[in-house]
């Protein structure tokens, strides 16, 4: 009956349009971005939120690569220019020692990333849902 | 006669348009929380591709006193700025042109003021609105009554105008190496700059961060130098520049190509916080990122 302990599967960016931006009609795009962990029980933790990017491009102009390499950017640790690491790896431990999962910023390493968009922001670029 | 009326014509204008800017300004936005959408995951599986990079020269500025407050939109209006500047208080007061042009009719009604004792009536009541206004937009500001002896401005931030020409202050911003006469490559080629939201570092020493880098969209893949600064919203309305940095970098952006911005906190109250970013090639472009609220105080007055 014991269930074994939940393991981090999957890391991934969730981008959406930031709608504050989106009806300011100021010319330029913005969209927030956190970072989550899929776990294999099923759960969704967050890693990161209190990121986003702006550009000056207006969204009927903005690429798919613009708006997936800006997620990129925006999730680099604030010393990535010193360390070369791409994500908060030490913060993403503590966050999920924090919801019952013990892993290593080596194991995090090791898993797939995703840059997801949303539905809104993939009609507004022209994609299919 | 004509001295006393004008006068007080202008007394009235300054009535009206103290409460039109007072009733546009105090409207606060409240926002609902965030909210992950359940659906509409896409699976792109791109890879960043960073790369290790020298660390981005950083300044810092500013002294003063002056307790900042949160930004009460933290979340919005993002414009192409006309100046990435500090916005002063006159230009919060400012008349935008279209008041301006109101003016004429106000003049109108003043005109019917049938005698010296109601016109010394509206200019008492004309007086009140005035004080009222700037009171009540300052505690609309700060959560508290404003002080009587130090009337501030409307709040929130006058937030820049859309033009997209940038246009930043040389004491802000070094001199670009190239203008719109620049290399003939980037002559007529419209960049990008981008910029991710301020954000506060998750244990201490805590201090807000941030970044910028441009897109070369039809320029030239060189390097050009692009420009950030740090802004904190302040109570009189004003955002002010806490620190500015700038890199000679490649389009694109990672950490090998981004410009990089900090200031350290005094505290650990919110307050309201954004960026600009500027490039000169080609037409240029400049931003201001979206403004967020951190929990994190620089006191000292910037530019």
């Amino acid at each position: 009956m014991n269930a074994s302990p939940a393991a981090v599967v999957g890391l991934g960016a969730w981008c959406d349009l930031d709608s504050a931006e989106e009806d300011s009609g100021g010319g330029g795009t913005s969209c927030k971005v956190h970072e989550f962990a899929l776990l294999s029980d099923g759960r969704e933790v967050t890693l990161l939120d209190d990121r986003g990017w702006t550009t000056s491009a207006p969204l009927g102009e903005i690429s798919v690569t613009h708006v997936v390499r800006n997620v990129y950017n925006v999730v680099l640790p604030d010393n990535a220019e010193e360390t070369g690491e791409e994500h908060e790896w030490q913060w993403f431990v503590q966050r999920l020692r924090e919801a019952g999962v013990t892993v290593t910023p080596d194991e995090l390493r090791a898993l797939p990333y995703r840059v997801i968009l949303s539905d809104r922001l993939r009609s507004r670029l022209g994609l299919p849902s | 006669m004509l001295c006393r009326m004008r006068c007080f014509e202008g007394l009235l204008s300054v009535a009206v348009l103290t409460a039109s800017v007072t009733g546009r300004i105090v409207v606060v936005r409240v926002r609902p929380p965030y909210r992950h959408a359940a659906s509409g995951y896409d699976r792109w599986g791109l890879t960043p591709g960073h790369s290790q990079a020298s660390l981005t020269s950083v300044t810092s500025r500013g002294s003063g006193v002056r307790a900042p407050t949160a930004h009460p939109l933290s979340q919005g209006v993002t414009r192409t700025p006309r100046s990435p500047r500090a916005d002063t208080v006159t230009r919060a007061l400012a008349p935008p042109a279209s008041r301006q042009r109101q003016q004429p009719e106000e003049r109108g009604m003043t005109m019917k003021i049938p005698n010296m004792r109601s016109r010394a009536a509206i200019a008492v009541a004309a007086a009140a609105i005035l004080t009222t206004g700037l009171s009540g937009t300052t505690s609309a500001a700060t959560g508290g009554p404003a002080p009587q002896s130090t009337p501030t401005p409307p709040v929130p931030a006058p937030y820049p105008d859309a033009d997209p020409a940038p246009n930043p202050d040389t004491s802000a911003v070094p001199s670009a190496p190239v203008t719109s006469s620049g290399p003939a490559l980037a002559t007529a080629c419209t960049p990008y700059v981008d910029g991710d939201y301020a954000h506060r570092s998750k244990s201490a020493p805590y201090y807000v961060s941030a970044h910028g880098w441009w897109y070369r969209n039809d320029c030239p893949n060189t390097k050009t130098t692009v420009y950030i600064g740090l802004q904190e919203y302040w109570s009189d309305g004003v955002w002010r520049t806490q620190a500015t940095g700038s890199k000679y970098v490649y389009p694109g952006g990672g950490s090998a190509n981004r410009a990089a911005v900090h200031e350290n906190c005094d505290n650990l109250r919110l307050a309201g916080w954004r960026s600009w970013i500027v490039v000169y090639i080609g037409n240029g472009a400049s931003a201001y990122t979206s403004a967020r609220n951190l929990y994190c105080q620089d006191t000292n007055l910037g530019t």
